[in-house]
């Protein structure tokens, strides 16, 4: 089971600050997470595999952290 | 310097600790300072009290690794640059960012500085939530 972060809008969206997935890849996760809270399918946000920013179809071990990000508003 | 996360507003003796960070380098003429605060933003008839401030603090330390050596790649007349967001409840008109960066000349140092905001504010992962004074909040991008 990887390990999800929820940040910004993504964890008041979900719930949590955490919850633990498995999925073979970022689209199969999306897929997950978007079904089972709709919200996030409107939601912009992009995907941190272990602290790098993913823009591809990366594969999930389930030692990886996963973070979803919202658009970053620091500043 | 390491530490890039500050919980609460920005104080007035943290902000003197920064500004006496590396006074030892004697080839450093110039400082650029900048101090963000909170503004008292009015939007739609309801103005901005506080800000909460959120990070993926293990990704924070990484990204401002990379912002620090892209500014100093840009201008090599930098030769520090040190940063400090807060996280958490920030109220209007107290102080949420401080950057400064030190080097040889003005110039160098005050562009430096504005890049270093820039790149925070497209790369450092944080969040804030805005609190009206009709006690509804929003999450604001950008």
């Amino acid at each position: 089971m990887a390990r999800i972060l929820f940040f910004g809008i993504t964890r008041e969206i979900t719930g949590a600050a955490e919850l633990d997935y498995h999925a073979s890849d970022l689209q199969e996760l999306k897929e997950a997470l978007e079904k089972d809270f709709d919200r996030l399918s409107v939601t912009c946000y992009r995907f941190a595999v272990n602290g790098a920013i993913r823009n591809d179809n990366t594969k999930l071990q389930d030692s990886d952290t996963v973070a979803l990000l919202p658009p970053f508003a620091g500043g | 310097m390491k530490d890039y996360l500050f919980d609460g507003p920005i104080n007035d003796s943290t902000i003197v600790s920064i500004l006496n960070y590396g006074n030892e380098d004697l080839h450093a003429g110039a400082y650029s300072l900048f101090i963000g605060r909170v503004r008292a933003d009015d939007a739609g008839g309801k103005s901005v009290t506080a800000i909460e401030y959120s990070a993926y603090p293990e990704m924070v330390a990484s990204q401002a690794e990379d912002i620090i050596l892209s500014v100093k790649n840009l201008y090599p007349d930098v030769r520090d640059i040190i940063f400090l967001h807060s996280t958490g409840v920030v109220k209007a008109g107290e102080i949420s960012l401080v950057i400064k960066v030190s080097a040889g000349h003005r110039a160098e140092a005050m562009k430096a500085c504005s890049a270093t905001l820039e790149k925070i504010k497209e790369q450092l992962p944080v969040w804030k939530k805005e609190f009206f004074n009709d006690q509804s909040s929003s999450w604001r991008h950008s």
